[in-house]
């Protein structure tokens, strides 16, 4: 059994999120996004690569969308509607509830660009009907062998990491997610699992963000400073995510702060994902949580609709208007009466895409705009730029990698250059294996297969009591504690012919095999010189009688080991199970260099036995014997 | 009806045959009722024993773990049945030996908690089987009891030898719980052990590292307190650099757990921090950045012992703070706030750049998280760590104008102790303050007196800041100024602050006097919210003098009777501002005889209470103990009102009444525990001993430190020393309570010339040394082995020439020595005798530093020689302290840091 990785899209990019795992017999999809940059057939995932046929019902187990994110969803419709799959889809609520809003958002401007609609409203309302919502860390059972569970990861409202397993092989797929908490959203949260395979995005991977306090900071800062000198704040920003984030942070702070000036949100989407966040309420952040039982977060106390006529009203506001980068609507129209005033303020966004007036507002201090080719705006007004990310950075993602310890990493979402070099410090300071596959690599290793077996009552009942040792470390021997519990270890895997696999106690296997126990043992006999011997000690009579000989040998290795207690048997001396007897027998077996001292008329031959437990021990008896020849 | 029940219950238990649950359910309700009789339960007891052994006979296992139950609520409801139960358990355990599991655990774990209360002979035949029968339960198979006994491990009394064992073993166990249960019992052992096998220590510590790891939630946030409790262990247990090591080791160890998920242990890690104190500067500094800095990249320290994570990169402390300060729980932000505080201290670096994130803190969203902040840095501003600057002042004064009172409050404490450096900051400050007393004028005292404290610090910044405002106020400018408003009162505060502040050389002719005088007008409010610094009439003085003066230098001071030059004014005023006592005296006596007066009222007081203080005793024995306590605790407190200075000769009566005063509510007390017991446990308790203890010290104080006494007075404090031996007795022999039948005190009245004995010592020379004091940052230097003298500087007051004086020190309660001090060496008179003395200290340990605690003591003559010290070439009496014990730093020469 395998782990094999497809990836069809984000794999050493950002884009087309899209990953297909073969998981012990199981085929999952992760994520089903859309490039926004390509407007040819590169915009999807190449679906062909999971079949040929095109019958991807059978191809694969289900599909798995993180988030409402377009490049993680975006080509869903397509895929369902269009290729026709129509097997299991999974989500979680609030993307369920938010993924129509956006693909219907996106179908419209592509309507309205004049574009090749790939799907209808049609199709992305049948493609929601496919879709079962799951919620935070349920198990959800695909079919008999397949389990997932949705944990919490940040980044937008309802993203989730998704955690499958089959059998006994179990993997990760991360999907974007944020290891530090917003004010409204918390941060990525996750049990420490056993993981053969975690694939997680890239997105800043070798970025390390300072603390977030300082960027709020210089916002606040900004902001304050406006309106207390009586200017107006334009917020450009998106529907979702940021400007509730930013909305919340200035309604706290006007609460704290006791200020009166009015903060307006332009009619809209936003209003209307306003709402969704009121209700999903169990996806922000604890704060929220904390607080929802006696204020709802998302009503905000300082907030007021905007109303047209107040664009020309003096006094200090603060609106928040949409698109983001100042691209049209009613945040261009906003920006063309508060730009040529010095006292306003205009924030921007972290990222503007080239060509818009947010871009060109970033790029250098701008004295005029030109919208088009009649119009001239004179921007006089401050500019601060903001740098809120939702994406983890590197130190997240090497912190999620090092509490997860899984198998395999792998990589997407991301740049090649900053990918590998993420790769090489995940190989060298955590020591996982790490890939990241350009797209349609697939990428596979090996999975965790568990038998089943039966155990013995004896091996059942040794297990449940403790049994506990402190073995010495006898290679380094460090004086410190070392435990081990071998209550496992002293079961034996037994595999009859035609029966089950069975555990059994080591002490029962002699009885289950019928045979009578064997024991291996060492022996080893060898001469010494009788001469040297005697020199040993001049006390002691000399007779060639053998118990004086072993007299001798008791002395000296009672005065090298005594430590292990020297036994004189009779006849034999013994160390642990080492046992040593003069040997008579010529023949005997274990003797060696028979030939150089079978001439020699003053030599004594002792045979040596141990068994393997002192093998250390016999050897440093029998050097200390031979040590005496000389 | 509890008869009925009762009789219900034994005819239950008759039947022998069919035992049902309704017979404990019975005895349960009977048992829960507190009006039940003794004798009651009493026959319950009975029953159940029989019932015990008779279930061994017939041998439904079952049946044991209800009556055991039962007896162990029992024990807990009513404790006096303990050694009954005591004795069924106990045969219960040697009749039946295949009792189950839990019911043995349940048995053993009830015997063992009710040990105290039950007869000692019988105990200790049972204790002896407890190891055993503990070991053996622990070792069964039955998971739930393992859990158990191992989680109340400290009450078995095992040895800790074996017990160390045990639990380490435990830690190995395939169940969390039981695993979590033996690292707790691990974290309690290592607060009672002595393990002198260093390898043992490093071994425990190890396999807690080695749990850290652990998937299971609960057992992690353990393993995490036990690092820390083992990693401290382990640390005080090393020597040189092996000591420094370990202690970064164990640093980074706990600062690799605040990046856990759970939120249990990263607070659980933020605690342990919070509470570690030596580590390597680059560690600390690593805290605050994320990124890895160029000094810890290669570094590497011990790790564990397990192949896979043999070494513990110093990187793994990369941001701690930084990520436990922007966590998702207010609980964790709060814990790493508070953990910032230790390392603000030990190093100014890291209180550098702590400031600046805990500065951004102020704009959390939780109340508590930047109440914590503001309370840090508070901490670092008592230890002169904070260092405020310009970037900060946005968010710093924010917490001025905050919704919530008591951040404003403690960012006012904090900016109190901020020592600002430009003008800039200071008129930022001013300026909000200003802000925030418009938006909240119910913080008026509070933020006056403030200002008045940061105005004194700041002087000349102070002094500018006035002069701007002045033409605002000034009438001829013909501007509508209401001098009501809050920025008016701020600004005048501001100004009366300026002559008293603490810089030299101020130019104060640049302010117009006329300004006091505007002052004067709101007096009430001014003189409201500097109450703690002096008072409505002062203030009054004060204003109208500053006002009248014309020039800097010759003004006039209190209703003209004195002139001083302008200095003196503030070292006048700064006096009454640090002795409120003596502010206080003046408003009282305001007259020029006033000090006269003051002797003579204590005089009548002193003889009023001795005087009426022969009437409280009846009370005593009454039992009003409550009254009287407080009618001595009254006296005493008005009687050290008179009290200044000790030394003086009228003072002495003073000393002598008050330390009466204790000795008569000592013997109240104690009269109180053995006359009146409310019951038996109480009198066994240690607190009789503690009193009795305090009671003859106090006594022998009285009796030695005073020279002068009468015959009557010292015959008076020896009946007194009589009664207290009489009393220590009574506990023991209870016939011994009938000799105080008669008793009762009787009226003291003494003479004039009474001299109480007193020592002042100060620690550290400033002459000889660099150092003008000694504390921890100043420590006397020493070589370990080598004798190392403490220099001190003795004042004595009424010492007579001919004392046995001796200076003991001790570093603990074993190693003490003395030094016999010649008073004839030293000049001086017999009323004050100051002197410096060099006693030298032999037996200096192997340390890196310590303290020891300096006492001076005089040797009671008259007493019976005491064999304690023979042998030490200390005294051979027992000593009486004349002053209280110092401490004293003291750490190895050659030791940078």
């Amino acid at each position: 059994m395998a782990i094999d990785c497809l990836v069809l899209g984000a794999g050493q990019e950002v884009g087309k999120s899209c990953v297909v795992v073969s998981i012990n017999g199981k085929r999952i999809m992760f994520d089903c996004g859309m490039h926004m940059g390509y407007t040819d057939h590169n915009r999807y995932p190449d679906f062909s690569l999971i079949s040929k046929s095109g019958d991807f019902n059978n191809a694969l187990s289900c599909i798995i969308i993180t988030h409402f994110h377009l490049d993680h969803i975006g080509a869903l419709p397509y895929f369902t509607e269009v290729c026709g799959y129509n097997g299991p889809i999974y989500m979680t609520y609030p993307t369920k509830a938010l993924a129509p809003l956006m693909l219907e958002d996106y179908r419209k401007v592509m309507v309205g660009r004049g574009e090749e609609q790939q799907f209808t409203y049609e199709n992305i309302i049948d493609c929601m009907k496919k879709v079962t919502a799951v919620d935070l860390k349920q198990n959800v059972q695909v079919d008999k062998d397949l389990q997932i569970r949705a944990y919490y990861a940040g980044h937008v409202l309802g993203a989730a990491m998704f955690y499958a397993c089959v059998g006994d092989s179990a993997m990760v797929y991360t999907g974007d997610y944020n290891m530090t908490p917003d004010r409204h959203l918390g941060a990525a949260q996750i049990d420490r699992l056993q993981l053969d395979l975690l694939i997680t995005e890239s997105t800043y991977a070798t970025t390390i963000r300072d603390s977030k306090y300082a960027r709020e900071r210089e916002f606040l800062k900004a902001v304050h400073k406006c309106v207390s000198n009586g200017g107006k704040v334009l917020i450009p920003t998106f529907a979702l995510g940021r400007a509730q984030e930013l909305c919340i942070l200035l309604d706290d702070y006007w609460e704290r702060m006791n200020l009166k000036v009015p903060i307006y949100f332009s009619a809209g989407l936003t209003i209307q994902a306003n709402l969704y966040y009121k209700v999903l309420i169990n996806w922000t952040s604890q704060k929220v949580k904390d607080t929802y039982a006696t204020r709802n977060a998302f009503d905000f106390k300082n907030v007021h609709q905007f109303d047209r006529t107040l664009l020309d009203a003096p006094g200090p506001c603060v609106l928040f208007a949409t698109p983001g980068m100042i691209s049209g609507g009613f945040s261009l129209e906003v920006f063309k009466h508060w730009a040529p005033c010095e006292s306003n303020l205009i924030t921007l966004p972290g990222y503007c895409v080239a060509g818009t007036v947010g871009h060109k507002l970033m790029s250098g201090k701008p004295t005029k705009v030109d919208l088009d080719k009649d119009t001239q705006i004179d921007v006089r007004c401050q500019i601060h730029q903001l740098s809120f990310s939702p994406h983890t950075d590197a130190k997240g993602i090497m912190d999620l990698v090092k509490f997860l310890s899984p198998k395999h990493v792998i990589l997407v979402h991301g740049e090649k250059p900053k990918m590998d070099l993420l790769k090489s410090r995940i190989k060298s300071e955590l020591g996982i294996e790490c890939f990241d596959p350009a797209n349609t690599e697939t990428v596979s290793f090996p999975s965790t297969h568990f038998i089943k077996s039966d155990a013995s009552n004896a091996f059942i009942r040794s297990s449940l009591t403790p049994n506990f040792k402190f073995p010495k470390d006898e290679i380094t021997d460090t004086p410190s504690l070392h435990v081990c519990d071998e209550r496992v270890s002293e079961g034996i895997l037994t595999m009859g012919k035609g029966q089950k696999v069975k555990v059994i106690h080591q002490d029962e296997l002699v009885t289950m095999v019928g045979g009578g126990k064997t024991e291996v043992e060492f022996g080893y006999c060898f001469g010494l010189n009788l001469c040297s011997l005697k020199n040993v000690s001049k006390e002691v009579r000399v007779s060639n009688g053998d118990d004086s000989l072993l007299g001798v040998l008791n002395m000296k290795l009672s005065d090298e080991f005594g430590e292990l207690g020297v036994r004189d048997c009779k006849g034999s001396l013994e160390v642990n199970s080492f046992r040593v007897r003069v040997c008579k027998n010529d023949d005997c077996p274990h003797r060696v260099d028979r030939d150089e001292l079978s001439e020699r008329l003053e030599c004594v031959f002792f045979c040596c036995n141990w068994s393997i437990l002192d093998k250390s021990i016999a050897w440093r008896v029998i050097s200390v014997m031979k040590n005496m020849d000389l | 009806m509890e008869q009925k029940l009762l009789s219900n219950f034994e005819q239950i238990c008759k039947n022998q045959t069919k035992i049902s649950l309704k017979s404990f359910s019975i005895a349960r309700t009977l048992l829960v009722n507190p009006s039940t009789s003794d004798q009651t339960i009493s026959s319950i007891l009975q029953n159940l024993e029989t019932l015990s052994t008779a279930v061994s006979a017939s041998n439904p296992q079952f049946y044991h773990l209800h009556v055991i139950t039962l007896l162990c609520e029992i024990s807990i409801v009513r404790r006096h049945f303990s050694p009954r139960i005591t004795t069924i358990l106990h045969s219960l355990s040697l009749h039946c030996p295949n009792i189950t599991p839990r019911a043995a655990g349940l048995a053993l774990s009830t015997s063992v908690s009710i040990y105290p209360a039950s007869a000692s002979n019988l105990v200790s035949a049972f204790s002896e089987g407890t190891e055993g029968l503990f070991l053996s339960l622990c070792f069964g198979s039955c998971v739930p009891v393992r859990q158990r006994l191992l989680s109340d491990v400290e009450i078995f009394n095992v040895r800790p030898s074996l017990l160390l064992t045990v639990l380490t073993g435990f830690t190995k166990d395939p169940y969390p719980y039981v695993r979590k249960a033996a690292l707790d019992g691990l974290i309690g052992l290592c607060k009672c052990i002595v393990v002198e096998d260093r390898g043992m220590i490093e071994g425990c510590y190890l396999r807690a590292v080695e749990l850290l790891f652990d998937t299971e939630e609960c057992v992690r946030c353990s393993a995490v307190h036990m690092v820390s409790e083992w990693g401290k262990f382990l640390v005080a247990n090393s020597e040189g650099k092996s000591k420094r090591d370990w202690s970064d080791a164990l640093y980074v160890q706990l600062c690799s757990m605040v990046r856990d998920m759970s939120m249990n242990v990263k607070i659980e890690a933020f605690n342990a921090l919070g509470k570690l104190g030596m580590t390597s500067e680059y560690i600390l500094m690593q805290t605050l950045s994320k990124k890895v800095l160029p000094i810890t990249k290669e570094k590497t320290l011990h790790g564990q012992l397990s192949r896979k994570h043999s070494n513990l990169p110093a990187s793994s402390a990369a941001g701690a703070f930084i990520h436990g300060l922007e966590d998702e729980f207010h609980e964790v932000r709060s814990c790493a706030c508070y953990s910032m505080r230790m390392p603000a201290i030990l190093s100014a670096g890291f209180a550098t750049g702590a400031l600046g994130l805990l500065m951004d803190v102020l704009n959390d969203d939780s109340v508590v998280v930047r109440l914590q902040a503001l309370e840090t840095m508070h901490h670092m501003a008592v230890y002169g760590h904070l260092k405020v600057q310009e970037m900060h002042m946005h968010m710093f004064l924010g917490a001025l104008i905050d919704m919530n009172s008591s951040i404003r409050l403690t960012a006012r404490k904090v900016l109190r102790l901020t020592k600002l450096h430009d003008l800039i900051l200071f008129k930022l400050v001013v300026d909000s303050l200003i802000q925030s007393l418009e938006k909240y004028p119910q913080d008026e005292m509070d933020a006056l007196s403030l200002i008045f404290d940061i105005g004194r610090n700041h002087g000349s910044f102070a002094i500018s800041i006035i002069k701007e405002f002045f033409p605002e106020v000034d009438p001829s400018s013909e501007c509508n100024w209401d001098f009501n408003n809050s920025k008016t009162a701020a600004h005048l505060v501001l100004a009366i602050s300026i002559p008293l502040s603490h810089g030299k050389q101020q130019q104060l002719d640049s302010i117009p006097s006329i300004i006091y005088s505007y002052a004067v007008t709101i007096l009430g409010r001014i003189s409201r919210s500097l109450t703690g610094v002096m008072n409505q009439d002062t203030l009054l003085a004060y204003l109208s003098h500053c006002s009248r003066s014309s020039g800097p230098h010759l003004i006039e001071f209190m209703k003209g009777e004195d002139k001083m030059v302008e200095d003196d004014v503030a070292t006048k005023i700064d006096t009454q501002i640090t002795c409120p006592v003596s502010v206080r005296l003046d408003v009282v006596h305001n007259n020029n005889d006033g000090d006269f007066e003051v002797h003579d009222n204590a005089d009548n007081y002193i003889k009023f209470i001795l005087a009426n203080i022969v009437q409280v005793w009846p009370l005593v024995k009454f039992g009003c103990i409550h009254e009287v306590l407080t009618t001595l605790r009254s006296w005493k407190e008005e009687l050290a009102t008179f009290i200044t200075d000790p030394s003086c000769q009228s003072n002495s009566h003073l000393t002598f009444t008050s330390q009466y005063l204790d000795v008569v509510k000592l013997l109240s007390k104690a009269w109180w525990h053995v006359m009146c017991p409310m019951d038996l446990i109480c009198k066994e308790s240690g607190n009789l001993g503690y009193i009795l203890q305090k009671l003859e010290n106090k006594l022998r104080e009285l009796q030695h430190r005073f020279i002068g006494l009468s015959k009557e007075e010292e015959l008076h404090i020896q009946e007194l020393t009589h009664v207290a031996s009489t009393l220590k007795s009574s506990i023991f022999d209870e016939s011994a309570i009938k000799k105080l039948q008669f008793f009762s005190l009787k009226e003291i009245i003494f003479h004039e010339n009474i001299k109480y004995m007193d020592a002042e010592v100060d620690v550290g020379d400033k002459y000889k040394y660099k150092y003008k004091y000694n504390d921890w940052l100043n420590p006397i230097p020493f070589v370990a082995g080598l004798p190392v003298g403490i220099p001190l500087k003795i004042r004595l007051h009424n010492v007579p020439i001919e004392t046995k004086l001796w200076v003991k020190m001790t570093m603990y309660e074993k190693l003490r020595e003395y030094v016999y001090v010649d008073l004839k060496q030293f000049e001086g008179c017999e009323k004050v005798r100051e002197f410096t003395f060099m006693p030298p200290f032999h037996r200096t340990p192997k340390v890196n530093c310590f303290v020891l605690r300096v006492c001076v003591g005089m040797e009671c003559l008259c007493e019976e020689e005491v064999d304690g010290f023979r042998g030490h070439g200390g005294p051979t009496h027992e000593l009486v302290y004349l002053c209280k014990e110092k401490e004293v730093f003291l750490s190895m020469v050659g030791k940078k840091g």
